[in-house]
């Protein structure tokens, strides 16, 4: 369990996280959404502990986050960032291995080798695995990073899945494989957060939805009791309306063109 | 699987090392046959009564050659290391020990110390001159690495970009000062100045080797002890971190050593150009870009190439010497222009 308690965050004298409060759980996928510069990433910097809170305090399973040894935080979370550049030509089998560089000191061991695999097969990019990497599309390189991501905590009964955007650059196929993805592991025990931009996407894939606002937190709760018109207008400025449809168990939004006057 | 290829690849580097140095050690002014050297070798551990080799050979062998053939390879290994170290953690492949000012401070150092420290060095005597030039090298190369890193830190990390630029900068400071005292020297002064930063080791003896040692270990032992951190680090700093890496403390860890070998060798054998540049490079055209295996590797070729360059430097303009530094460049160069357009190609920018 992650509990976040009044968190906040300031860069010099400019506050970018204000009073944000909210749990995620194992077996759930909390999504993340908010206009641009709305505070998400840092949100998640936050919960990597890349940067640390000014204020408030965030917990990993009742202990604080800034008691966790990096060795630590590394196997039982692991990050999927946006930036995919590597300096190196590495083959796609040895960057998936990097997933597995907490879990051994010098060579993997048959285990980590079948993790490997594994994380290789649910990303399906098993057929890819002798290519370089530097050789791959913007979306395969997206999957090799998603699989060794996935390697890193694969085998860690309860680990955290961070993702950040995680379906930049994907095609539709893609995009719904991944959301799938996040949530199998979600229902497999793991814990998943997860920034979006399409809020579709997040109500139909999420179990709670965090909404974002110039840095403070404007709604958190169910798909079904955070995606309302009125909340879409006020996080993004931008008039929607809900659509009904009984096939659907989640809300689902389309923009009506028009561009409210919230400021 | 690659653990056995691993294994492979470095026997072969090995081997290759072990015969370049025995190759080294035979050629010269006073020519040493394998056999005699194979008997050298019984004689002196006293499994054969009989010594097939002349009086001369032999204090020619132990008194310069194979000093000298140790030191180019402890040297060759140290410069080789450091380059696929100071690569691995700048995330550029095109980086090198002297980007972050060690090379130019050690010499700004060593151009003091012959320039203003001339009197003191003579009343010392040539041997304690020596360290007493070497200390200096090795300072100079310690100020300007820290230095560097100093001024690039910013709210507790070192961007690598700004490492980069700093270093950069403090070369550009460190040469000019240095051109100033060109200026400032006599023509002795000058002589040994020139000499100085082309390379040579010239100087070989045991007691540079000695000199020299203590420091090329602890590299040598640790950097490939980090290869791991470096693949991991080659996706990003944060990602490293994500992965449990504790880069601000590699980052210093690197430095510090990479300073520690480079300083040191440059303190005895003076600037030998692109060796730290082009190892690590051919070995990941060859071999891929696995840290794993490129570091330890880089060691053990590095130390061949360089034996091999001396050989060359001593050899071909016999009784003369060149200094190494020229050989280095000359071969070098192409090298690094080819790799240059190779990577041109890949990524146009």
């Amino acid at each position: 369990m992650i509990t976040v308690k009044q968190v906040g965050y300031q860069a010099g004298s400019k506050t970018i996280l204000n009073d944000i409060s909210f749990t995620a759980n194992q077996g759930e996928v909390l999504a993340v959404i908010g206009a641009n510069g709305a505070g998400k990433s840092t949100l998640l910097k936050l919960l990597c502990r890349e940067i640390h809170p000014t204020e408030g305090r965030i917990m990993f399973n009742k202990r604080d986050l800034v008691n966790y040894m990096l060795k630590e935080l590394a196997g039982m979370r692991s990050v999927l960032t946006q930036q995919h550049t590597v300096s190196l030509s590495f083959m796609v089998k040895e960057l998936v291995m990097m997933g597995r560089y907490p879990h051994f000191d010098n060579q993997p061991s048959a285990h980590d080798v079948s993790i490997v695999e594994q994380a290789m097969q649910i990303t399906g990019i098993t057929h890819l695995m002798v290519r370089g990497y530097d050789t791959l599309s913007g979306g395969e390189q997206q999957r090799v990073q998603l699989a060794r991501v996935l390697a890193q905590i694969l085998d860690v009964p309860g680990a955290w899945l961070f993702l950040d955007e995680p379906t930049n650059g994907l095609d539709m196929l893609h995009q719904q494989q991944l959301l799938q993805q996040a949530r199998q592991m979600a229902d497999k025990g793991f814990g998943v957060i997860c920034i979006l931009h399409d809020i579709n996407q997040a109500a139909a894939y999420a179990d709670k939805i965090l909404v974002l606002k110039n840095g403070t937190q404007l709604a958190y709760g169910t798909p079904a009791e955070v995606v309302s018109p009125e909340l879409i207008r006020e996080a993004f400025g931008v008039q929607v309306k809900l659509l009904q449809d009984e096939h659907y168990k989640y809300p689902v939004i389309i923009t009506t063109g028009a561009i409210a006057n919230t400021n | 699987m690659p653990a056995n290829r691993y294994k492979y690849i470095f026997m072969s580097l090995l081997a290759l090392l072990v015969v370049v140095m025995a190759t080294s050690v035979c050629l010269g002014a006073v020519h040493i046959s394998l056999p005699q050297l194979w008997s050298m070798f019984t004689y002196q551990i006293g499994i054969s009564k009989q010594a097939l080799f002349t009086e001369q050979q032999w204090l020619v062998f132990i008194n310069l050659r194979l000093p000298r053939v140790i030191l180019g390879a402890i040297i060759g290994a140290a410069l080789a290391i450091s380059g696929s170290a100071i690569q691995g953690l700048f995330r550029n492949p095109l980086a090198e020990p002297g980007l972050i000012g060690i090379s130019s401070g050690a010499t700004l150092f060593a151009a003091l110390t012959i320039v203003f420290g001339g009197k003191l060095l003579d009343r010392m005597g040539s041997n304690y001159g020596y360290y007493v030039l070497s200390a200096a090298a090795f300072t100079g190369a310690l100020l300007t690495a820290l230095s560097v890193y100093r001024l690039a830190m910013h709210r507790g990390t070192a961007k690598v970009t700004a490492l980069l630029l700093t270093g950069i900068a403090i070369n550009a400071l460190a040469f000019a000062f240095t051109g100033l005292l060109t200026y400032l020297s006599t023509d002795e002064q000058l002589r040994n100045l020139t000499f100085w930063s082309l390379g040579s080791l010239g100087g070989a003896n045991w007691v540079s080797v000695t000199c020299v040692l203590p420091f090329v270990i602890i590299p040598l032992v640790g950097l490939p002890l980090m290869g791991k951190a470096f693949n991991a680090l080659s996706l990003g700093e944060v990602q490293a971190g994500h992965m449990g890496f504790q880069v601000g403390r590699i980052k210093y860890a690197v430095i510090i050593m990479a300073t520690m070998a480079v300083g040191a060798s440059v303190a005895v054998a003076g600037i030998i150009s692109f060796v730290g540049l082009v190892i690590p490079h051919m070995l990941r055209l060859a071999f891929g870009a696995d840290n794993r295996l490129i570091v330890p590797a880089s060691a053990l070729l590095g130390a061949a190439v360089l034996t091999l360059a001396d050989l060359v430097s001593r050899t071909v303009v016999s009784p003369a010497e060149l200094p190494i530094g020229i050989v280095t460049a000359l071969a070098g160069t192409p090298v690094f222009i080819y790799m240059i357009n190779s990577q041109l190609k890949k990524q146009p920018i």
